[in-house]
């Protein structure tokens, strides 16, 4: 039994063992509250939340002065501007509203692997794991939300979507979504496909209102991933691509002459590592994350490349902080 | 190509095993990973740029059939003929003994060995890179270098197409022995070798780094005439002659005796012999004439001893003048030696023409010198060879005689004093005088010259400088000799004829008294090829002028008569001589090159000369040559050095292999 083994199984006899996993620590949680889900531009929400709208609205936030028209709440009339020049402006304020926050959480056999790990025992696997640490990521994100007065959604996807969460408000939903992405981490019913679009260009896979909208995924995808890239944009999603490898495939230890075995399509594939191939792996690599980058950035979505080496935490307090993704409240 | 061991072919089981290995090697060690997709991009990519890998690991099977083939035919020990430097120096040695005048080896086309062999050596000086020089060294009695480290083409075939053949003793082996001289200590210096292979020579341990063999002839049939005696009867001549047969088969043919001058054979006599067999043929009832020829007519593979000549022993007699007392022994003495003594008493015989004609030398015994001073004595005495023979009684003018202290004898060399002792012989007195200018003691007795010779007016002159009568020498076995050695020296053997030799051998021939030049004329020659000698060769002469007692014969086998002139260009007589070839080279008792000390070698020289080795072409030859180099056991003598030996060069190949094998792996062959 490894020292992560081992961690998993205290992590959930301390916890009340539903979601013993995902559920982020309780320092952690402490840290994530304070934090709140980035969103670009204005957000349209249908229940008042801390979003600044589009709109103009009754937040505290001062937007602009304008003349007095007739039918105006002359609450909003400032007597002081009055006062001084005799003439009537009312204060005009940001509307605030809430916006949906969807989480697509990649559960496909490649995220699940782990050498030498059965993919549906989660309580095997080690903190490396890609689903693992993209679930307690979700978590972390999605506590964000919730405690930012924003909705959270969460969609599971292999091949295709296997299950949602649907959209969760409140600090008091949060035990739904830490059971929803514990859930996730169980037996998939498909092995995952190769092309991306496979399970998110399907129809009514991506939200149908604006919002913003976290891809957890590897990205192990031979195909489709642009495409994909580009479905988000149409749906007027704000995306934040999460990249989730693990230091296996950032950087591969593999030796010798071996017989690679595909885990999600079970293909074998005899490589001499050496260290003209791995050269070739990591120019491979690069060139696959630079595809996944530049798309992002002509879209004006997020890239963020994690790896399952580092701490869930740092990865959460300082590195997404540090990016952006989420930010302190207001 | 040579396989110096073939049987090593055994190894290529390794290609099998190799491929076995494959069949049942390792499988490589199952990984499961996330996804190929990176690997499958950072393969695919290489793949991309080089169309072959996809064959990369059939390549990696292919190096190492190719490393295993390249192992097995290192072991099997492949060689090829190799060129050595192009500056490295080419000897060659070339048989010219009277066996090479045999017939050429069956389909060359050349008219003997001696041609073929020449043919051949031509052919692959052709071949040679015309900077590696050339030395041509003929066999002959002695080594002749023809040539010296000669690069130019044109002059090599000039010395080639210079060699005749000798028909006299030929040494090859000091021929060889020159030749390993010249090509020791020099780098990749061959030794080129052109003979029939009927000699005697080691070439064993030669410092050539290559030795080529250039066979010609075959290994033919030979009838020789091994020898003709004739026998002058009182009205009619009795010949004899001998034959001999070598080869495998009995050979037939007639035995024909041909009188001079003549076409016609007096006497024909069929023969067949088994091979080895001698047999001896009479004639009886042959006319007589000057000499006879003996030929045989048959199918015959050497000629140059097919004819053989004899002529009757001439019983001619020198005389002799003897002046003087006179002594019973020494008439005696110098009748044995078949000298006629004519006695002339100086008081009462005044010499006249005729003496001058009848009289070969003469022999003044004690008398006194003075009833010589006649102008006819004189002139007598200056233009014929004398014999002084010193009396104690009659001393010569200034002489005394004188008691020798002791009896120890001195005898220097000389044709007189040959087989003389003078041991246990008493000599009373010897008269001490000046026997002239030009005089030599040549025996001393006591401490005193007791004979001196020397020669006045090129003329010999002996004088004995005692008096037989005052010593028991008449009694003695020396006595006989010392008058038959002086009448021969003095007289020179005058009449009779020379007999037989050897072809170019040293005769010594006994000159008639006032010889001022000689010659030897053709009479006849074997059926021999010649090398278009004259038919009139002066003789030979010493340093200082007058004709040599020692003369070399002439080099065809044939008649021959020696002329000898006077100072005044008047013939002073002629004598026969017969010309054999050396005998050794019609001996064809053994297989050819059976003497070259090669015993694994006569099978393959039996090849050659049977002529089926590439119609004896230049090529055939040597290359068969050079198989029976290489195919002679160790210990042969022969090098193989010239053969590059391919083994260093596959290791080399192989290595280089291992290296692409390596790198083919390195670059991800399993892929």
């Amino acid at each position: 039994m490894s020292a992560g083994d081992r961690a998993a199984r205290d992590r959930g006899r301390e916890t009340s063992g539903r979601a013993a996993l995902v559920r982020p620590g309780e320092s952690l949680l402490r840290g994530v509250e304070r934090l709140a889900v980035a969103a670009s531009g204005r957000t349209r929400g249908t229940q008042q939340g801390k979003r600044r709208s589009g709109s103009l609205g009754s937040s505290l936030e001062f937007a602009d002065y304008r003349a007095y028209v007739p039918g105006d709440d002359i609450r909003r009339l400032d007597w002081n501007v009055y006062g001084r020049t005799g003439r009537a402006y009312v204060r005009q304020y940001w509307d605030e509203q809430e916006t949906d926050v969807t989480f697509y959480l990649d559960v496909s056999r490649s995220m699940r692997f782990e050498p030498g790990k059965e993919e549906d025992r989660p309580d095997t696997w080690t903190e490396t794991n890609k689903l693992l640490y993209a679930a307690r990521i979700a978590a972390c994100a999605g506590y964000a939300a919730l405690c930012g007065d924003d909705r959270a959604a969460v969609v599971r996807f292999a091949g295709r979507v296997e299950d949602r969460l649907h959209p969760v408000r409140g600090r008091g939903a949060a035990h739904r979504l830490f059971d929803f992405l514990e859930q996730s981490l169980g037996p998939a019913a498909d092995p995952g496909a190769d092309d991306l679009r496979t399970p998110l260009a399907a129809p009514g896979a991506l939200p149908p209102r604006p919002g913003v909208s976290w891809l957890l995924t590897d990205g192990l995808y031979a195909s489709g991933i642009e495409e994909t890239l580009n479905a988000f944009a149409a749906a007027r999603q704000h995306l934040v691509f999460v990249h989730v490898l693990g230091p296996d495939e950032w950087r591969p230890a593999l030796r010798g002459e071996l017989r690679l075995i595909d885990a999600e399509s079970a293909a074998a594939k005899d490589v001499a590592i050496h260290p003209d191939a791995l050269r070739a792996y990591d120019e491979a690599l690069k060139e696959h994350v630079g595809g996944i980058r530049r798309r992002c950035a002509e879209l004006g979505f997020v890239y963020f490349a994690v790896d399952t080496s580092v701490p869930p935490e740092e990865t959460v307090l300082v590195r997404m902080a540090r990016h952006g993704l989420l930010q302190r409240q207001r | 190509m040579l396989l110096k061991s073939a049987a090593s072919a055994v190894f290529a089981l390794a290609l099998p095993a190799i491929l076995l290995m494959y069949l049942l090697r390792r499988r490589y060690p199952e990984t499961e990973i996330a996804s190929h997709l990176l690997w499958r991009r950072a393969l695919r990519e290489q793949e991309a740029n080089r169309p072959w890998q996809r064959l990369r690991r059939s390549l990696l099977l292919l190096l190492q059939l190719i490393v295993a083939a390249c192992l097995a035919f290192a072991l099997m020990g492949p060689q090829i003929p190799g060129q050595a430097s192009p500056a490295a120096p080419v000897v060659i040695v070339v048989d010219r003994s009277a066996s090479m005048t045999a017939a050429a080896s069956r389909g060359s086309g050349e008219a003997d060995a001696l041609d073929e062999a020449l043919q051949a050596v031509a052919a692959a000086v052709e071949e040679l890179p015309s900077s590696r020089p050339v030395t041509l060294i003929a066999a002959g009695a002695e080594p002749e270098l023809l040539l010296g480290d000669e690069t130019d083409r044109r002059e090599i075939r000039r010395a080639l197409g210079s060699i005749g053949p000798r028909y006299g003793r030929t040494d090859e082996e000091a021929a060889l022995t020159l030749a390993d001289a010249l090509v020791r200590d020099r780098e990749g210096a061959e030794l080129w070798l052109a003979t029939d292979g009927r000699i005697r020579a080691d070439i064993e341990g030669a410092g050539a780094t290559g030795v080529r063999l250039f066979v010609a002839g075959r290994n033919g049939a030979n009838t020789s005439v091994a020898a003709f005696g004739l026998q002058a009867g009182a009205d009619a001549f009795e010949a004899a002659a001998t034959l001999i047969h070598y080869g495998s088969r009995p050979a037939e043919g007639t035995l024909a005796i041909v009188p001079a001058g003549a076409a016609e054979p007096a006497a024909e006599r069929p023969f067949r012999l088994e091979p080895g067999e001698q047999r001896v043929f009479t004639f009886a009832g042959l006319p007589s004439a000057e000499y006879y020829r003996a030929e045989i007519r048959a199918v015959d593979d050497y000629e140059a001893d097919n004819a053989a000549f004899a002529f009757p022993a001439a019983p001619e007699r020198g005389r002799a003048l003897l002046v003087g007392e006179g002594s019973l022994f020494l008439a005696a003495a110098l009748g044995l030696a078949g000298i006629d003594i004519v006695q002339a008493d100086p008081a009462r015989f005044e010499p006249g023409d005729e003496t001058f004609e009848s009289i070969d030398w003469i022999v003044i015994h004690g008398a006194d010198e003075k009833a010589l001073d006649t102008a006819a004595w004189r002139k007598l005495i200056d233009s014929r060879p004398v014999w002084r023979i010193w009396s104690a009684s009659s001393p010569p003018p200034g002489g005394r005689a004188a008691e020798p202290e002791d009896n120890r004898t001195e005898i220097r060399p000389h044709p007189v004093t040959a087989h003389i002792t003078l041991a246990d012989t008493h000599i009373a007195r010897i008269v001490q005088a000046d026997p002239g200018p030009g005089m030599e003691a040549i025996a001393r007795y006591g401490g005193l010259p007791v004979l001196y010779a020397g020669s006045e007016n090129g003329l010999p002159r002996l004088v004995l400088a005692f008096d037989p009568a005052d010593s028991d020498l008449p009694l003695r076995a020396d006595f006989p000799i010392l008058a038959a050695q002086a009448a021969e020296w003095l007289g020179g053997a005058a009449g009779g004829h020379l007999g037989r030799a050897e072809a170019d051998a040293s005769i010594e021939i006994g000159l008639r008294s006032g010889t001022a030049r000689a010659e030897w004329r053709t009479v006849e020659t074997a059926p021999v090829r010649t090398n278009g000698e004259a038919a009139v060769i002066e003789a030979e002469r010493t340093a200082d002028g007058a004709v040599s007692s020692v003369q070399t014969a002439p080099g065809v086998p044939g008649l021959y008569r020696f002329v000898e002139y006077g100072g005044d260009g008047r013939p002073l007589g002629e004598r026969l001589l017969a010309v054999h070839a050396a005998q050794a080279e019609g001996m064809w008792t053994d297989e050819p090159f059976s003497g070259i000390g090669l015993p694994g070698e006569a099978g393959e020289t039996d090849h050659a000369a049977d002529g089926t080795t590439g119609a004896g072409s230049a090529d055939g030859a040597g290359e068969t040559g050079a198989g029976a180099v290489s195919g002679a056991p160790e210990g042969a003598g022969f090098r193989a050095d010239a053969l590059i030996d391919l083994a260093p060069y596959i290791a080399v190949l192989i290595l280089l292999l291992l290296a692409a094998e390596w790198e083919v792996y390195r670059r991800g062959a399993a892929c």
